[in-house]
């Protein structure tokens, strides 16, 4: 059968898995106009427990190129069932359990998440993934199914900066098996995404970009 | 199975006990159900209603490949890009991608079949789900 994905977020606290006591995430609702992620600077206007922003609020939220590296300290959920905010916890630091990636079936190899210009999948050319700047992605990316990510793992390079067919794999190099998940349970993969903009980047802007993940079924 | 399910199959199979399976849809393949028995012949059907058929391999490997974005403009779709058909022989692997999509500013187009060849060594090879071998 067909496998489906559901991708959730941690609202909460991010040392706590999907399913367990105390867990708190929110199921995407990716259909049109409803919600969406936001990795920003942060502002009055722009935070956990806001409205939706508008473009302007978003602008000036945006981060700013500094002499060093800058990591984008926040990742906000606009959800829209609540018609708020929603601080995605533990984005970028050293946290397990940001992004989950729900599975309901066995797949014939391991998922991976991906980033590419848009939804065509065609190119990866935008200053933020790196393509054709001589960067490397501003986007890291780290499996935390089996572990940790470990201190300042975005600033040491330990992620995969994502981009085009640079992959990150969701599963630790492996399909996913349900030997052992109860009928009508998932298979929870999970990963942390954290954006390092480089020091001193000579070119600012505000970009777009679409991450993807990529499975299989049998 | 009634005859025109039968025609509608994503693939048959024949056995060397000359016996048939039809499998399903891209959604729902069948290939997990595949009786264990030894595989003379499978029948895939391509988007143009032909068929590509292997034969004379060990072992038969299949899986359909999808994406769905998170972000952008199409997020929360399921896109299902490729089938994959797999045959070994000795120590060689040889895939048959069937592309499924027209994507923009790709240079396969729907129906296309890209051959490769893989060491059954090779990481993409000994990385399959085992249970997919038939």
């Amino acid at each position: 059968m067909a496998v489906n994905l559901v991708v959730r977020v941690n609202i909460d606290d991010p040392s706590i898995a999907y399913g367990e006591t105390g867990a708190d995430y929110v199921d995407l609702d990716l259909s049109p106009n409803r919600d969406y992620l936001i990795w920003t600077g942060g502002s009055d206007d722009v935070k956990d427990g806001e409205n939706e922003p508008t473009e302007t609020e978003l602008n000036i939220a945006s981060t700013i190129i500094q002499a060093t590296a800058v990591q984008v300290p926040h990742c906000l959920l606009y959800d829209y069932s609540a018609g708020l905010l929603k601080e995605v916890e533990g984005m970028g630091d050293n946290e397990r359990y940001v992004f989950c990636f729900s599975f309901d079936g066995e797949t014939a190899t391991e998922p991976t998440l991906e980033a590419w210009d848009d939804s065509n999948h065609a190119t990866a050319d935008k200053h933020v993934l790196g393509g054709e700047t001589g960067y490397d992605s501003f986007v890291n990316a780290i499996c935390t199914t089996s572990l940790s990510p470990g201190t300042d793992w975005v600033g040491s390079g330990s992620g995969t900066k994502i981009a085009g067919n640079v992959t990150l794999g969701l599963n630790d190099g492996d399909p996913i098996t349900m030997t052992g998940i109860a009928t009508g349970e998932t298979y929870d993969c999970y990963a942390n995404i954290g954006i390092l903009i480089p020091a001193s980047y000579d070119t600012p802007g505000a970009e777009t970009f679409v991450t993807t993940v990529r499975f299989t079924w049998m | 199975m009634g005859d025109r399910n039968k025609s509608q199959a994503l693939y048959t199979i024949i056995f060397e006990d000359k016996t048939t399976y039809y499998g399903g849809s891209i959604f729902d393949t069948k290939w997990l159900d595949i009786p264990k028995k030894k595989i003379n012949r499978i029948f895939y059907r391509l988007p143009s209603g032909d068929f590509l058929c292997l034969g004379n391999y060990d072992k038969y490997f299949h899986y359909i490949e999808a994406v769905q974005d998170l972000t952008g403009r199409e997020r929360g779709k399921t896109k299902i890009e490729y089938a994959y058909l797999m045959g070994k022989r000795g120590r060689v692997v040889t895939s048959y991608r069937i592309t499924l999509i027209n994507k923009p500013f790709d240079k396969y187009r729907l129906g296309d079949v890209t051959v490769r060849e893989f060491d059954i060594n090779d990481e993409k090879i000994q990385k399959l789900n085992k249970k997919g071998w038939k």
